[in-house]
């Protein structure tokens, strides 16, 4: 449990009750219907305490809130707008770990582990939990290791911010806001082993349009390798890079990795990483005083 | 609450007022909350719906925390005044004949898709058994624990008429009529199919893992979980829809 901060904690009337035994009700068995009674008590609590703060959720399109979807699957997420999708999942009091299922969609940024039955008339905000992209089965994980709400806030304001892009569910076909897929060109690659797929934007630095495409390719372990590749547009095929543009590869502190530095006659920079799973890191391109920084999580 | 707690609460409440950003202000209200949850003399009520009136004020605190104004002494107390005056009226409400409270919390939460049995009142029931005061208790005269009794109350609701749609699902997956199920499938990979992975991940207690099921398969994790969430549960959803649909 996280002791720095208590939980904040959310009030549950009787027509919440209501609601979750109207649902729990139509479950084939006791069982799925208690799970699905107390999912629903901890979907409802942290559906409030985000709109408490002002961050908007849709609660209505969310697959927790279909009584017909939930009688197959164990859904528990709840949609933030813009951002993604919350696991909300319901700890019992006595419990010393949570259920994390690995069974989520693909825009599911995380996990928050909500305290159902200390009180019947209130529920306990615990803690949250980043998406583990390789989680590869359902795992119990302590509530020693969950991170407090304000990380929560901070890690929902990042990705709202398109701050973080989600490298691992490019793999998936999806194509983020602000990324297309590359028309003909690519970055070159020997090995063809695993599953390829490249991503690109045009960025603009001092006036100069330069593009920016992320290679990924999945290999035998979790790791990923990933290629940056900076280029000028194809439609100024025959120019060169900027001379002095540098591309930089960032740690999740934003500390230098490493470096690489156009000349006068470069006509593309790149920089290649093998990427652990769950690894944060950024790309930096710089030219003068202007840097574009994008951050990237596998 | 003594001058400390004074001088904490002046602190958090101009570390929200101070917060140049959205996120640095939901922090600075995080940790408001968890001081002002703790602060005595807030007003209770024993109505069924006080934790939406509860829930509204919180609320309102964080939306309009900006507006509080208290002197230099004393802020612990004139915040007391200052919350209890809104959520007195909330609860006011709730005792208003029109139930407009009531209807606020209702609008709030959209349940119209399923029936919901009608809250227990206090009048219909001569004030002494609703379900919030038999949950409010860790333990009943029964020795029953929350849990229990909600297990209870489920099984008494989970009626057959209820269960209808999920014994028909499961009788659906189980018995495949139209083979829909069975071919859907990665390509060369028959044995995975949308109806084997339904029994083993829904309709199974407990769920296989997806550990196991790859092994079981043979087949690469990815590639599981790729065919499970843009095959499968499509293809599943789509009967679900046409079994409710059915009359």
């Amino acid at each position: 449990m996280n002791e720095i901060h208590p939980p904040i904690i959310v009030a549950i009337s009787l027509p919440m009750h209501e609601l979750a035994k109207s649902f729990a009700a139509r479950q084939l068995t006791p069982a799925k219907g208690r799970q699905v009674y107390l999912n629903t008590l901890a979907i409802y609590a942290v559906h409030t305490y985000l709109q408490w703060l002002n961050i908007d959720t849709d609660l209505d399109q969310s697959d927790s809130w279909q009584a017909n979807t939930q009688v197959l699957f164990n859904a528990t997420d709840l949609i933030l707008p813009g951002i993604g999708r919350l696991e909300c999942c319901a700890v019992l009091a006595d419990a010393t770990s949570v259920a994390l299922t690995w069974d989520v969609h693909s825009d599911t940024v995380g996990y928050v582990a909500v305290q159902v039955d200390q009180q019947p008339d209130q529920a306990a905000l615990l803690g949250f939990l980043p998406i583990d992209p390789v989680i590869t089965t359902s795992s119990e994980t302590p509530l020693t290791e969950l991170r407090s709400l304000d990380d929560l806030i901070l890690y929902l304001d990042w990705i709202e911010s398109g701050k973080l892009n989600r490298v691992r569910q490019w793999l998936e076909n999806t194509v983020e806001l602000g990324w297309r897929e590359p028309a003909t060109r690519s970055v070159r690659s020997r090995a063809t082993t695993g599953q390829l797929i490249s991503r690109m934007k045009q960025v603009e630095l001092e006036g100069q349009a330069i593009d920016l495409q992320i290679q990924v390719m999945t290999t035998k372990t979790q790791d990923l390798n990933v290629t940056v590749r900076l280029s000028v547009p194809q439609e100024d095929a025959d120019a060169c890079l900027p001379d002095g543009l540098q591309l930089l590869i960032l740690d999740d502190a934003g500390a230098t990795q490493r470096q690489k530095q156009a000349n006068a006659a470069s006509r593309w920079l790149e920089q290649k990483k093998v990427c652990k799973a769950n690894e944060r890191f950024g790309v930096a391109i710089r030219l003068g005083e202007a840097t574009i920084t994008e951050n990237f999580i596998t | 609450m003594n001058d400390l707690d004074d001088e904490q609460l002046r602190a958090l409440i101009e570390a929200v007022r101070q917060a140049k950003s959205a996120e640095k202000r939901r922090m600075a209200l995080n940790a408001l909350l968890r001081k002002l949850q703790k602060l005595p003399g807030i007003l209770k009520s024993s109505h069924q719906d006080y934790p939406e009136a509860l829930n509204l004020t919180w609320e309102w605190v964080c939306r309009n925390i900006d507006k509080f104004y208290a002197d230099d002494k004393n802020v612990a107390e004139n915040l007391k005044h200052w919350l209890n005056g809104y959520l007195y009226w909330r609860i006011h409400d709730l005792y208003s004949p029109d139930e407009k409270y009531i209807k606020l919390g209702s609008e709030k939460i959209k349940v119209g898709f399923i029936p919901i049995d009608p809250p227990h009142s206090r009048e219909n029931d001569g004030g002494s058994d609703t379900m919030v005061d038999r949950l409010a208790k860790p333990e009943d005269q029964m020795g029953n624990s929350f849990l229990s009794l909600i297990d209870r109350q489920i099984q008494e609701a989970q009626t057959e008429e209820r269960r209808n749609l999920a014994q028909k699902i499961a009788t659906y997956i189980k018995q495949d009529p139209d083979q829909r199920l069975q071919r859907c499938h990665p390509k060369g990979k028959p044995r995975c199919n949308a109806q084997f992975l339904a029994m083993r991940l829904c309709l199974q207690d407990p769920p296989a893992t997806q550990t196991s099921l790859s092994e079981e398969l043979q087949i690469p994790h990815q590639t599981l979980v790729s065919h499970w969430k843009y095959a499968c549960r499509k293809l599943l959803n789509k009967i679900i829809q046409e079994l409710s649909d059915e009359p």
